[in-house]
């Protein structure tokens, strides 16, 4: 068990040299200065556990990796709106549902994801926390667990799937037996 | 069942899925946009479908790595808990004393001590507020995305708000002053009780509850000396004083309790404070953005606030596929 005060020393000392250098990073990488400092803040929340359970041996060169791939993942997603051509104006975007994302980010059903995730095929879980924990590609987790890319973006889909069958199930329903999954269990 | 028709289609559920992992984490060759855009033509169901699987993966990239429980242990199943004792924060480090509330939406706290000096660096995620006792008997609470470093010295005690807003009630003490930076200024107490709101890194709002408060803005020529009841906006062009009545200063600080109150207030602005708060990019069409906006809502609850926001205004909310929000003029009807 590390030190409290040891690890609060390290992650404040990695704080103060980096908080600067870091923003400008981001900002040259994003164009703008706002999302730097949200991106920045991301990645500090992010690394924080590994300093202090000290996983990370350069917790520097961890901090830079983190905010880099969580603006690529930003820009990307600055790209896909463009993807889809704007035929219908933006009515195509109308969503008449009240996302699944926003009753996850309502705190209350943290447990509710927590749980759903939990009870994920072991497959499914460690791609999706490989993607969305660790931010390595697609490419990159298939490389690390030997698998084929196809194999890696289906057990992505399917976790994403078995998520939102999980967390628009009907709360009272939420029984830790089986989560009513309107897919037939597609096997890969 | 609220659910909606389209989970009778497992087949285009299981695309749109597959499209929505694929974009967030493989790179798409030409061939498959072409394909994604045949997909997407094929019902104006998919469009829908692929949108809510691109929010729940934006989503998720922000919450699964906030999730103590979850990042421990990525190989084993883990025991269907009871909801009472499974907060996935819990296991967060106990620094004795500096939470008062039980949810540690602080992630980030930082506790020194070397020649007589307290530091502390907190930050909190979105859509998640913070409450905590300082050593000198002040209290300070967070809102959503904040960023603070507390450092109590002998002569003084210093508080840098790098980003976000703050309620400080600070115990009195002539002589060691209590000084907010921020990134648009200064503010500087021996004792009161005040709210400092640094969205931007060029504004500056501050909101006197109790007592008295210098505020020295960046762009300002001069310092600002504000009483209670009197609130301060500072930014590039300067400092605009106005007083509040007390309803009005409780409004300011309605975010305390989770709340939001508009008066008036410009779309623009009202949408800026949820996107400031959840984290996500939330905006007016520019047709849209004057429109004025009143009343009292959750700040958790954003579909509520969407809500209203359509039954009152002429307006709709959409949602693209990046996870961005849109309020648009409504069209026809």
């Amino acid at each position: 068990m590390p030190e409290p005060e040891d690890n609060a020393r390290r992650f404040d000392g990695l704080y103060r040299a980096t908080l600067v250098p870091l923003r400008r990073y981001l900002a040259r990488l994003l164009g703008n200065s706002s999302e730097a400092q949200d991106v920045a803040h991301d990645a500090y929340l992010r690394v924080y556990p590994k300093v202090n359970d000290r996983s990370a041996r350069v917790p520097e060169a961890v901090l830079f990796t983190t905010a880099r791939r969580l603006a690529i993942n930003r820009l990307r997603r600055r790209e896909i709106a463009p993807v889809v051509p704007a035929a219908g104006g933006l009515e195509f975007a109308a969503s008449p549902e009240p996302g699944v994302a926003q009753q996850v980010m309502a705190r209350q059903e943290l447990e509710q994801l927590e749980e759903a995730i939990a009870q994920l095929p072991a497959g499914c879980r460690q791609v999706l926390l490989l993607r969305k924990i660790e931010l390595l590609s697609h490419q990159e987790i298939a490389d690390r667990l030997g698998l084929a890319l196809s194999t890696v973006e289906k057990q992505h889909a399917r976790a994403l799937r078995l998520l939102r069958a999980a967390l628009t199930a009907d709360p009272g329903n939420t029984a830790p037996h089986r989560t009513p999954n309107p897919e037939k269990e597609a096997r890969l | 069942m609220k659910s909606s028709s389209w989970q009778l289609d497992p087949a285009a559920e299981e695309q749109a899925s597959l499209w929505a992992a694929r974009l967030d984490g493989s790179v798409l060759s030409a061939g498959d946009r072409v394909a994604l855009d045949a997909w997407l033509a094929e019902d104006p169901l998919h469009r829908r479908m692929l949108s809510a699987y691109c929010q729940l993966s934006a989503d998720l990239e922000q919450q699964l790595p906030l999730m103590e429980g979850i990042r421990e242990k990525p190989e084993e199943a883990q025991p269907p808990a009871k909801a009472a004792q499974s907060r996935p924060w819990s296991r967060w480090p106990a620094w004795a004393g500096v939470m008062l509330t039980a949810a540690a939406a602080v992630v980030l706290g930082v506790r020194l001590s070397h020649s007589g000096t307290e530091l502390r660096s907190i930050a909190t995620p979105a859509a998640q507020r913070q409450e905590l006792a300082l050593a000198d008997g002040s209290h300070v609470q967070l809102n959503a995305r904040t960023d603070l470093v507390v450092e109590l010295g002998r002569s003084e005690r210093r508080v840098r708000l790098a980003s976000g807003e703050a309620f400080f009630d600070v115990r009195r003490d002539p002589d060691r002053p209590f000084i907010v930076e921020t990134p648009a200024g200064l503010v500087r107490v021996t004792g009161t009780h005040f709210d400092v709101r640094a969205d931007s890194a060029e504004e500056l709002e501050v909101t006197v509850a109790e007592g008295a408060v210098l505020v020295r803005p960046a762009a300002a020529p001069a310092p600002v000396s504000l009483s209670s009841g009197q609130q301060v906006s500072a930014g590039p062009d300067g400092a605009v004083v106005h007083r509040l009545t007390a309803a009005e200063v409780e409004d300011a600080l309605a975010w305390r309790q989770g709340q939001i109150v508009f008066s008036g207030t410009p779309l623009r602005e009202a949408l800026a404070r949820f996107a400031r708060y959840h984290g996500r990019g939330i905006t007016a069409a520019p047709a849209a953005a004057d429109l004025r906006v009143g009343g009292r809502y959750s700040l958790d609850d954003l579909d509520g606030f969407f809500a209203a926001l359509e039954q009152v205004l002429p307006v709709r909310v959409v949602r693209d596929l990046g996870g961005n929000i849109q309020v648009v003029p409504r069209t026809g009807s």
